[in-house]
């Protein structure tokens, strides 16, 4: 590999560290999740962020606190990335009173309102209408906020993410529509439901730029994500960014994911964003591998603690499933 | 007191809450300083606020809604337009699982103070896609609340509750009720949800009705009167939250409850409504208690066939000897 | 074999029993002779028994429903069994209603359980009439169809309307029906007449202190005044037996024995019941024989546990009211006996006593007796002899 041109010139160390700690944090995260799901304390079903942690972290970085985010069924990693607390995330995850949502959303539904994650919602493609109205919302209030919208590659077929790009588009709303395309809807590969290789080739019918950028290396994510920030805050409309990317596991729960040939996966695993991300750091001098291993030491001490607290932490009582229906009824 | 048609109360309650709270915008297809809104309803409202905050969109039902849902989590009071209300199946996810459930399921960290106007009923030949009464959808849905103003009076005081309500209301509309009037004060009023309207007072039967049923039942009112038999109408303004007890309180006083709805029968408000008398005013009735409603057909096109659907003054003439007789 | 359980005839004048309380629930096994029901008829409770093993297939009659002697009270037989086809819940159903039509006061809160309800009534008819203790069965019905409607609820109420604020609405069944039946219909065909005497009661006074006095040193049996009463009564019965009969239709019966029957009151849930359980053959038994039987019979019918024959088969009733104070009253015959006689207080009076006043303590009898078959004459000898007895023989 040529050295000359160090590939994360122009990136602070702080933010590079950040987003390294971020990814990991996911991947530890969910590997935690697994494994409290194969004990049976996680009801319902799970869909893992494992292997896309580069998309979420890569756009992420460039957002401030205040601005917003909409996630989706596979939302752990979203959440995370903007800055969710894993103990309440755990707790959500787990049915738990001290989780986010009260134990009334689960793993399909984090928000975390103070943090601008205006939750995850599980019917796809369903948040994508409702971060042009968020980004709508910014504009008419002048605040300069953006909002980056995450779907995946299934919800760019459904009748939502046309509707919603045209009205971004015509408006100029500060949104960057930010699709995961992980090549699968659930077993349906992408290229039976789609007659163009890239999604990001749609933009131009809407009249907005459309960036592909490799979903598993979070510089490349980072750097496009912050090119359509900067618009988005600037007034010049939004973005759709198509980060190709893959899950390392199925699309939920037990799926062995037998649909995917296996010398795709396996070429997949080597591009794993966490370790390539590491390897960078390390190579440009960034980081140590006694500190990336301390790192990881750290995270997987904070992840063991959010397990433990979810664990340990109360059911809500039977009768609070009738709270919050409405915020007043009268 | 000034005389005002149903859209024009409904037109002064838009303009006094735009011009009382900025967060306030209305977004909709054709609402703009083009056409002002299929039936007017926002006539001279983008000349007084700009096209921004009277945002003409394209035809794209469940992004007008999902963007109402989206401003309205992050600060604003979105007034959305659906044209009909038959167009409401397009935005339904928007409405039913968004909407209705972001508060809930997000365990109350985020609220929807989202207002959106749709108008329903038959009675102008414009058939099925632009005809239906679909108001038992919404009240089935837990997290809206439904707004079913029948008079000028009851929709301006009504939408301005809507508006600044902290939860999404569906605020229905009646095609044949925009053009009826009513005295309005000069002095701003508003009318809170879940207080039904005894439309007027009688001691032998009590009608349910909404909307345009309303008026239907008005005029039965006085046909019966000179036959010696007193209605009470009962309108209950808001479905949900719904004001059980006047509903129950007149059935307690007459012992006879008829139902009249313009929606087809199965599972209509009016199933509601008597599952709700039966189940706690049963000991006070004197009779069944009946329904007047559409037969469960789409709505057709001609005069002929559609006048045969919908329930009228005749019909509740009839509903209310038959109930005395049966 | 699907075996019935009829309501059985504990007496001659038993019509129809109440079932007061089943043991035994539909589907549970029951073995032969095992108590799967009580029953209050006649003013006992009596527990029935199943007459063969089986499983309780149905119970036919509610808690506190009236059951015509005979009628079914319950099936037994193998699980599944169907169920005569004679036997249909409607048709009984029918047949106590209509009894209850005729018997029952039109202001009785009780609903018959199982019912099959014949009534158009309104909902609201239905809950106004339950609220005032309406039999609905007596309103007729103006509305659609016959349907009762609230309006005539409510003019029901206003003909029969009571001014007396009422505290509570008890139904008479059981053992107080049948006091009512038998006391009015005493009262409607014995005639009446009475006859007061007034008799000192020193002697009788002394001969209790003197026998208690014995019992309490020896922890026998203490004897009371009825005691002593009874004892006198019999003895003036054997001379003038006309008193100890019975009429019976057309004939008098005069009885060999002398079997008396003494008025005890019972409480049971707060209510005030009476029975009367009877000593037999009294001309027989000695005063302390008489305190020892009646003491146990008293007690058993305070408790609810006296038999069928102790409360039957009696010849002549005494009744005290005497430990009220009560000076004089006049009771009714205890049909279809000739005379009962009412025992007042003892209360010392002044008396004229070889022409000075002094005090004694003075009872008052009074006989009541049925001048159908008995005469004043000698009613009054009667009566007579027994004042010497208790003032000159005891």
């Amino acid at each position: 590999m040529s050295m000359q041109a160090s590939k994360t010139t122009g990136i602070e160390k702080e933010t590079l560290v950040t987003m390294y700690r971020k990814m990991l944090e996911i991947r530890r995260f969910e590997e935690k999740v697994w494994h409290l799901f194969g004990r049976n304390l996680i009801p319902g079903t799970l869909h893992l962020y494992i292997g896309e942690e580069a998309v979420a972290v890569g756009v992420c970085a460039n957002l401030k606190i205040d601005d917003y985010i909409t996630s989706t069924h596979r939302g752990h990693g979203h959440c995370i990335a903007k800055g969710a607390d894993l103990k309440k995330t755990m707790a959500e995850i787990l049915g738990k009173k001290t989780g986010y949502c009260k134990g009334k959303g689960g793993s399909m539904h984090v928000a975390d309102a103070a943090l601008g994650n205006l939750g995850a919602t599980a019917v796809v493609g369903s948040a994508i209408p409702i971060a042009v109205g968020a980004a709508l919302s910014c504009q008419l209030r002048g605040t300069k906020q953006v909002v980056a919208c995450f779907f995946g590659d299934g919800a760019s077929n459904n009748g939502t993410f046309h509707e919603a790009l045209n009205m971004a588009a015509i408006w100029r709303l500060p949104v960057l529509f930010v699709c995961e395309n992980n090549l699968y809807a659930m077993g349906t590969r992408i290229s039976n439901v789609t007659a163009i290789e890239n999604i990001a080739d749609r933009a131009s019918a809407y009249g907005m730029p459309g960036v592909i950028v490799d979903g598993n290396d979070v510089i490349e994510v980072y750097r496009a994500a912050k090119e359509a920030v900067d618009r988005a805050r600037n007034g010049g409309g939004p973005t759709l960014i198509e980060c190709k990317t893959y899950r390392h596991k199925g699309h939920s729960r037990f799926d062995p994911a037998k649909y995917r040939p296996p010398d795709e996966v396996e070429e997949w695993m080597k591009k794993d964003p966490i370790l390539r991300f590491r390897n960078t750091l390390i190579e440009e001098g960034v980081l140590t591998e006694k500190q990336a291993d301390e790192i990881d030491r750290q995270i997987t001490e904070t992840v063991e603690e959010a397990a433990q607290f979810a664990v340990k932490s109360p059911y809500p009582q039977p009768e609070e499933a009738l709270e919050d229906v409405f915020v007043k009824l009268r | 007191m000034k005389e005002l048609t149903y859209v024009e109360a409904l037109n002064e309650a838009l303009r006094e809450e735009m011009m009382r709270d900025e967060r306030v915008f209305l977004i909709g297809e054709d609402i703009g300083p083009y056409w002002e809104g299929a039936f007017k309803v926002t006539k001279g409202l983008a000349k007084q606020f700009g096209v921004e905050r009277v945002r003409d969109t394209p035809i794209s039902e469940a992004c007008i809604v999902g963007a109402a849902v989206g401003a309205a989590m992050t600060g604003m009071r979105p007034v959305a337009e659906i044209m009909f209300g038959d167009l409401l199946t397009l935005a339904m996810d928007q409405i039913a699982n968004q909407a209705a459930k972001i508060h809930y399921m997000f365990g109350g960290q985020l609220k929807v103070p989202l207002v959106i106007r749709s108008p329903f009923g038959a009675g102008k030949s414009i058939a099925a896609h632009h005809s239906q009464s679909l108001e038992a959808w919404f009240m089935h849905t837990p997290g809206l609340k439904v707004a079913v103003p029948s008079t000028a009076y009851d929709a301006k005081g009504l939408l301005k509750t809507a508006i600044r309500d902290d939860d999404p209301v569906m605020f229905f509309e009646h095609k044949l009720c925009y053009t009826t009037k009513s005295m309005i004060p000069e002095e701003e009023y508003l009318i809170p949800f879940g207080e039904a309207d005894v439309k007027r007072e009688g001691s032998d039967v009590t009608v349910f009705a909404t909307f345009w049923m309303v008026h239907q039942a008005l005029k039965a009112a006085d046909k019966l009167s000179k036959k010696g038999i007193e209605i009470e109408i009962v309108d209950p303004r808001t479905l949900v939250p719904l004001d059980k007890e006047t509903i129950l309180d007149s059935v307690r006083k007459t012992g006879r409850l008829l139902i009249v709805e313009e929606d087809c029968k199965t599972c209509g408000i009016g199933a509601e409504i008597a599952a709700i008398v039966s189940e706690e005013a049963f000991d006070y009735l004197e009779s069944p208690i009946k329904r007047i409603a559409e037969p469960d057909t789409p709505i057709p096109f001609s005069p002929v066939l559609e006048n045969y659907v919908i329930p009228n003054d005749e019909a509740i003439v009839k509903g209310v000897i038959d109930l005395l007789e049966s | 074999m699907v075996t019935d359980v009829v309501m059985p005839r504990y007496s001659l004048t038993m019509q129809k029993g109440t079932v007061a309380k089943w043991l035994k629930k539909e589907g549970e096994a029951v073995k032969k002779g095992e108590p799967i029901v009580q029953v209050e008829a006649d003013k006992v409770t009596t527990e029935v028994e199943s007459p063969v093993s089986g499983v309780l297939l149905k119970i036919c009659a509610e808690e506190q429903t009236e059951v015509p002697v005979g009628e079914p009270l319950a099936f037994i037989g193998k699980p599944g069994e169907p169920l005569p086809e004679t036997w249909k819940a409607s048709e009984a159903a029918t047949v106590q209603q209509k009894e209850s039509v005729g018997l029952a006061s039109p202001f009785s809160a009780r609903r018959k359980p199982g019912k099959v309800e014949k009534v158009r009534a309104s909902p609201v008819a239905r809950r106004l009439a339950k609220q005032h203790g309406i039999d609905l069965s007596l309103i007729q019905g103006t509305g659609p169809k016959g349907r009762i409607t609230r309006e005539d609820v409510l003019r029901f109420i206003s003909l029969h309307k009571d001014v007396r604020a009422v505290r509570e609405t008890i139904p008479v069944r059981g053992m107080q029906r049948v006091i009512a039946e038998r006391m009015s219909e005493s009262v409607r065909t014995a005639a009446h007449c009475s006859l007061t005497i007034e008799v000192d009661a020193s002697r009788m006074i002394a001969l209790r202190q003197k026998l208690n006095g014995e019992a309490e040193a020896e922890g026998g049996i203490k004897v009371s005044y009825t005691d002593i009463l009874v004892k006198a009564v019999a003895t003036a019965l054997k001379e003038h037996p006309v008193l100890n009969s019975t009429f019976e239709g057309d004939r008098l019966k005069i009885f060999e024995d002398v079997n008396i029957g003494v008025a005890v009151e019972t409480v049971a849930d707060g209510t005030s019941g009476l029975l009367v359980p009877v000593i037999r053959q009294v001309q027989k038994k000695s005063l302390l024989e008489i305190a020892k039987e009646s003491k146990g019979l008293i007690e058993r019918a305070r408790a609810g546990k006296a038999s069928h024959d102790e409360l039957t088969g009696g010849t002549f009733t005494i009744t005290n009211l005497g430990m009220y104070g009560v000076e004089t009253f006049v009771p009714i015959i205890n049909p279809p006996e000739s005379a009962i006689l009412g025992v007042g207080a003892i209360i010392e009076r002044p008396v004229v006593i070889e022409g000075k006043v002094k005090t004694r303590p003075m009872m008052r009898l009074t006989l009541s007796f049925d001048h159908r078959v008995v005469n004043g004459a000698p009613a009054a000898r009667f009566m007579q002899r027994l004042k010497e007895i208790l003032e000159n023989e005891l």
